[in-house]
């Protein structure tokens, strides 16, 4: 533990109580719920937060994070708290549901040839958006049954300017089988893979600012979205304008995916909770409810 | 993960004549209500015409939206309309209400100082919830207030909620004289008691 | 209230079996209802609205739901509207809880779907009678 300059002698330590406290706290507030086993790597992150914006200690920075002007306080907290890697074939149960569940209701009253939107925001360095376009050829019978739109979008113009280009290390592909890095991979210098150019083709990026609800209007009629880790981010009102807007973007009976630790229950009631036998999604269904 | 959010920008809801928004508010279509809903948040005219269609609209996505733009609109005038809806027969509107109260922040506390003396139980339940989003200096008084003066069991437990999440000491010689006056009621005193360990145990280490 | 049930499967392991979601946005609620049921030897899981509550309630299989009126995001009744058209939760179990002391309400939480309805403060031994009814154990 670390001293403190302005507490001389005393360290700063998180009693029972106020971990007590701050779990109900952040689990009112995000959903997220935290074991008493993860008591070691909670305290060290809230008492490093503490230390940064110099509060006088666990009560005070409790207070700051409950003010509406926390600046992002709460999401730097949350940054800490949970786990973000992106890889390919992250959370592919939401694959699955996408290919087994989603999909052939969303085609029951379609035709062959009829467009299919598929919307991956945030894409960040592509791994989602190209895992969309890889699992449906090797898992969808139907895939050139219809007329398949992957968008992929960011705030990051690196991030988009890297997925464009999709190179990847070993660690993204570890999820993939050897069979399937070698069909659409190619070796690129020393320790990088390259996706074949007929993946990278598939998919279309654009830089869209998730909060600018003008440049969010420009998706219209999309069928599925997959918004994976990006609202836990986000404040209370922020959030509640994109989820909004994605509401908006989607036809009638379309659907959004959240991460696996994400939940409408914090952010809005819009949208109907679907349960599938691989994941729970939401949907904007048709009509009254 | 590297995201900038900016100031949400609102698209511009003036390119129609607000009447014609109006006019929508009533349309069959559920997404058309919606949509009209939202293109009056910029409206503080349009204030009362939100809060009427809110008294009977059954679709819970264009109550969302109406509720958004009265939020949006602000001012104690919003808080008014909004507190209205506390005593809905409808849960979900009294939820609504509830819930945007909160997000008013200082423009809700007249309207909720005098909800929280309203002869309705059911009322100051709801009303008290609100303070749990306004700072403690604001809404710990008025937790005092309730713990020394309130007579109905479950006002006073709904206070007991919010203050073990925003309690300070100042309030631990009211919340024992609560357990006092309550002592039959083992619901409450359970509750008080993880309340006072919650804020005891902050002070207790000391600075 | 007199009640005799006696389910043929009921028995001491049975009990410990028994999963219980309770959905109430109030922290001391959820912590005062987890207290007396883990004492009667049942497993809880808490939700804090009728989103989250319908969330858990579809992917586990819980044996009663103990949900609140009034709840943010999601109220008692619409989230028990929910649960009665969901198939995998359509029989559940449902006690409903309220502030609320009024007849009508009684009837409008039966007609949503509850199968029993109670006023707060709920007392201990009431809540742990009502949990043992509906869930069919011997209360002799």
């Amino acid at each position: 533990m670390s001293v403190l300059a302005q507490r001389s002698t005393a360290t700063l330590s998180i009693s029972e109580a106020e971990y007590q406290k701050f779990c109900e706290f952040f689990y009112r507030r995000t959903g997220i719920s935290f074991g008493d086993n993860k008591r070691y790597f909670v305290d060290k992150r809230l008492i490093g937060r503490i230390e940064k914006t110099g509060a006088s200690g666990v009560e005070d920075y409790f207070e700051r994070l409950r003010r509406r002007d926390a600046s992002g306080e709460i999401e730097a907290l949350i940054n800490l708290l949970t786990i973000n890697e992106t890889y390919f074939y992250r959370e592919d149960h939401q694959l699955d549901c996408l290919v087994n569940g989603i999909l052939p209701e969303l085609v029951a009253g379609r035709r062959k040839g009829d467009r299919i939107r598929i919307w991956s925001m945030p894409s960040s360095t592509g791994e989602e958006p190209y895992s969309i376009a890889i699992y449906l050829l090797e898992n969808w019978p139907q895939v050139d049954d219809y007329d398949i739109e992957i968008m992929a979008s960011d705030i990051d113009t690196n991030v988009l300017r890297a997925a464009e280009a999709g190179v990847y290390d070993a660690r993204s592909l570890h999820r993939l089988s050897p069979a399937l890095a070698r069909k659409y991979f190619v070796t690129a210098g020393a320790d990088g893979f390259r996706l074949i150019d007929a993946i990278r083709r598939s998919v279309r990026f654009n830089k869209v600012n998730a909060s600018d609800a003008a440049e969010m209007a420009a998706f219209v009629n999309i069928d599925v979205i997959f918004c994976r880790n990006m609202l836990i981010y986000f404040d209370d009102r922020s959030r509640r304008q994109v989820v909004e807007s994605f509401y908006d973007s989607l036809g009638d009976g379309g659907f959004i995916c959240l991460g696996h630790s994400e939940s409408m229950s914090r952010i809005s009631s819009l949208f109907a909770v679907r349960k599938f036998p691989q994941a729970i999604v939401y949907q904007k269904s048709g009509g009254p409810r | 993960m590297p995201l900038i959010r900016s100031a949400p920008i609102m698209p511009d809801a003036t390119t129609e004549a607000p009447e014609l928004h109006r006019d929508q508010l009533t349309s069959n279509d559920v997404d058309e209500r919606r949509r009209a809903a939202r293109a009056l948040s910029g409206d503080p005219a349009a204030a009362s015409i939100l809060a009427a269609r809110l008294a009977v609209e059954p679709d819970l996505r264009v109550r969302d939206a109406l509720f958004g733009s009265l939020i949006d609109i602000g001012g104690t005038r919003a808080a008014e309309l909004i507190a209205a809806f506390i005593r809905s027969e409808d849960a979900g509107l009294r939820g609504g209400a509830i819930d945007a109260l909160k997000r008013l922040d200082a423009d809700a506390v007249v309207v909720l100082d005098t909800l929280m003396n309203d002869p309705d139980t059911d009322v100051r339940i709801l009303a008290v919830e609100v303070t749990r989003a306004w700072p403690r200096e604001l809404a710990n008084p008025r937790l005092r207030r309730v713990f020394e003066t309130e007579p109905h069991v479950n006002v006073c437990a709904a206070a007991v909620d919010v203050a073990t999440e925003i309690g300070g000491e100042d309030l631990l010689v009211a919340l024992s004289a609560l357990r006092a006056r309550f002592a039959s009621e083992p619901f409450l005193v359970f509750a008080i008691d993880v309340t006072c360990s919650r804020i005891r145990n902050d002070d207790a280490r000391g600075v | 209230m007199n009640v005799h049930v006696i389910s043929p499967a009921a028995s001491a392991a049975d009990r410990f079996a028994a999963q219980i979601l309770v959905v109430d946005d109030a922290t001391v609620v959820r912590l005062y209802y987890r207290q007396i049921l883990e004492q009667q030897g049942y497993r809880v899981e808490e939700a804090i609205n009728g989103i989250e509550g319908l969330e858990k309630a579809v992917q586990t299989p819980f044996d009663l739901c103990i949900v609140d009126v009034n709840m943010p995001m999601m109220d008692g009744y619409t989230f028990l509207h929910a649960l009665r058209r969901e198939p995998i939760t359509h029989a559940v179990p449902a006690l409903m809880t309220t502030s609320e002391a009024g007849v009508e309400d009684h009837h409008a939480a039966l007609k949503a779907g509850a199968n029993a309805y109670l006023v707060k403060p709920v007392a201990r031994d009431q809540l742990a009678l009502y949990v043992a009814v509906l869930l069919g154990r011997s209360v002799a």
